[in-house]
């Protein structure tokens, strides 16, 4: 059994709504701490819409609405009194499509740390440099800095995206198919790096590629029609899946 | 007119080279090559048409126009103080309608940049849905207002309004032109502006959020940058227009060839100049000829006003295309 | 990190900045308002459509 400080975030009896949609029906699952977290299933499953869930970036599409618990740090995240923009700061995200900003590399990374009103230019620069070597493109950008983020290619865009998010400190790192828009050798990079990261962040990553999820997951959740139908040890999952549903899109039946 | 057409060139031309390459892929179909021939050349036809209007207007401007350095010396005309071109000897020169130009354009700037670009980012960031249908729909019908309408509203309005309550000499003056003017640039100003805002990627606009920056950090370090080009090229097209505006100023700037004191003075703009005494200056005279080379100057200033906007959105463009 | 004083200093500065862009948008539709008024009025007085006082 794990103990109950190895949870980052308990979600508990979540609903989500697009409108009169109902997009999630009562997913209740557990974030540990050191550890990845994969959410596999078919596409419009949900398992993107719960994730932004995590840190409230649904709040930015009008007309939906949430019901149930998101427990992070002992605190609903859905509460009244709590402001999303404080939990976006503590909880990073990386998107699908390699996002970085047209600035120059440093000014990517160092936009998090602005935000929190570090000015100071040495501060700025250990920050940065850090990230980007926690992110491992260090080595490929460091004579760089002050060229676009948009002339790296694609790969390097999406691990700068991963240094960005980490120089806000994060206390969790949410993936949203990080690499769906990567070619395999920019692919196995960054599966090599959520491996590095989980050390210190607890990673929730979600991904249609089932391979992806067995190689870097400790624990995974399935992912159906809006229901979370199983979640488990990875290894578990994967060869002993409880439910029928989980063996048949694993068995790649349906997906 | 100038851009418009210039533009409808472009068009016309890439069209007609889509052509080419449709026509490249099926060499083999004679029947076809010959059917996509004629749009081809209807097309190539009109092209030209249009490019040969525009250089025979050139070279009438210029040609009736350059004719009045024979007789006054270019250094007067351009800085000399006096337009009496109906006087015996007549005087021109056309310093005073420069600065009345100059004077109502940028004065309409300071009232239209801050109200069209902020309309602008009130559509783009803070209005919902319903707001934003409405608003932009006011600000469309501000656009078809015919320029002569506002003019009348300027004079009936506006200019005895501003007489009563700022008691100055008279209401038509640059102020009540620039803020017509003003009225009439709006809506060039932000649609474009949005349009350049609408362009920004919501990928880059959600990458910020999910940083944790509130909208306001989002929409200053974020979405303005990245639309800055397209925004200056909003405002340089709406000064452009404001520039070049004849009714308004003709009706509602008051019509003194003077070079003002202060904003509350009435000026002469140069295109009312043309429109006012068009009429009454005999064909072929220096008066006719003095109008003429005004014109040139107008021209040229417009044309410059159009190349840095053409310059701004393709450095814009480039930028965009990066992006890949 | 942020300090509860900067995080008022910025939720002032978005209030604010936030305040004179709707300010903007405002005066542009009741500058459109105020013309289409005007001349609706104008209009009706011409054809003695006069409202009672």
């Amino acid at each position: 059994m794990v103990a109950t400080s190895d949870i980052v975030i308990e979600v508990r009896d979540l609903d989500f709504y697009y409108g009169d949609m109902k997009a999630l029906r009562g997913v209740s699952l557990n974030i540990k701490r050191n550890q990845v977290t994969a959410l596999i299933g078919p596409s419009g499953c949900g398992k993107s819409t719960f994730l932004r869930l995590l840190n409230r970036m649904n709040d930015l599409i009008p007309g939906t609405r949430v019901e149930g618990q998101v427990v992070f740090e002992g605190k609903n995240l859905y509460d009244e009194d709590v402001n999303p923009v404080d939990i976006r700061r503590r909880i990073g995200m990386v998107f699908q499509k390699p996002n970085p900003f047209p600035k120059s590399i440093f000014n990517n990374v160092a936009y998090g740390p602005r935000l929190n009103g570090i000015k100071d230019k040495k501060r700025l620069d250990e920050l940065v440099v850090r990230s980007l070597k926690q992110a491992a493109i260090w080595e490929e950008v460091k004579n760089s800095l002050d060229k676009s983020a948009l002339s790296l290619s694609g790969g390097q865009q999406q691990r700068l995206c991963i240094a960005r998010a980490l120089a806000m400190a994060p206390e969790v790192l949410l993936m949203d198919e990080p690499t769906s828009a990567l070619d395999p050798i920019a692919t196995s990079r960054i599966e090599e790096l959520v491996e590095a990261l989980k050390k210190d962040y607890p990673v929730v990553i979600v991904t249609h590629n089932m391979q992806q999820a067995a190689r870097v997951s400790d624990d995974t959740a399935f992912f159906y029609m809006g229901e979370m139908v199983e979640m488990g040890n990875t290894e578990r999952l994967f060869t002993k899946p409880e439910k029928q549903q989980t063996e048949q899109y694993i068995t790649g039946r349906f997906g | 007119m100038t851009p418009a057409m210039s533009e409808g060139d472009v068009q016309m031309s890439s069209l007609s080279a889509g052509g080419n390459q449709d026509s490249n892929s099926t060499t083999s179909v004679v029947e076809l090559k010959v059917q996509e021939g004629l749009p081809k050349y209807f097309f190539l036809a009109a092209a030209s048409t249009s490019l040969l209007v525009m250089a025979l207007i050139m070279i009438f401007l210029f040609r009736e126009g350059l004719a009045i350095f024979g007789k006054v010396n270019p250094v007067s005309f351009f800085f000399g103080k006096a337009w009496y071109p109906t006087y015996d000897p007549p005087e021109f020169g056309i310093l005073a309608l420069i600065v009345g130009s100059v004077s109502v354009t940028l004065f309409s700037s300071l009232v239209a940049i801050p109200l069209g670009v902020g309309t602008a980012l009130y559509l783009s960031v803070l209005a919902g849905p319903t707001v934003r249908e409405y608003v932009k729909a006011a600000v469309e019908l501000l656009a078809s207002l015919p320029s002569v309408v506002l003019g009348f509203l300027g004079m009936v309005v506006i200019a005895p309004a501003m007489q009563q309550i700022l008691d100055v000499p008279t209401g038509l003056n640059i102020v009540s032109a620039s803020i017509v003017l003003a009225i009439m640039a709006i809506p060039t100003i932000t649609s474009i502006s949005e349009d350049a805002l609408y362009a920004v990627p919501r990928d880059n606009l959600e990458a910020s959020y999910a940083l944790g920056a509130t909208r306001w950090e989002t929409m200053s370090r974020i979405l303005v940058p990245g639309a800055l080009s397209g925004i200056g090229t909003a405002v340089i097209l709406g000064m452009s227009r404001a520039m070049g505006e004849t009714m308004v100023v003709l009706m509602v700037a008051g019509g003194a060839a003077q070079i003002p004191s202060s904003l509350f003075d009435s000026v002469r703009p140069m295109p009312a100049s043309i429109a006012a005494e068009m009429g009454e200056a005999p064909f072929g005279g220096e008066h006719y000829h003095a109008l003429f080379a005004i014109g040139i100057v107008l021209f040229l200033m417009t044309l410059i006003f159009n190349l840095v906007a053409t310059y701004i959105s393709n450095r814009f463009q480039q930028k965009g295309a990066s992006t890949l | 990190m942020t300090g509860a004083g900067s995080r008022r200093y910025r939720m002032m500065t978005e209030r604010v900045a936030f305040g004179v862009i709707r300010l903007l948008a405002g005066l542009v539709v009741i500058t459109l308002g105020s013309i289409v008024l005007f001349f609706a009025l104008s209009g009706c007085e011409r054809h003695q459509l006069v409202f009672p006082d």
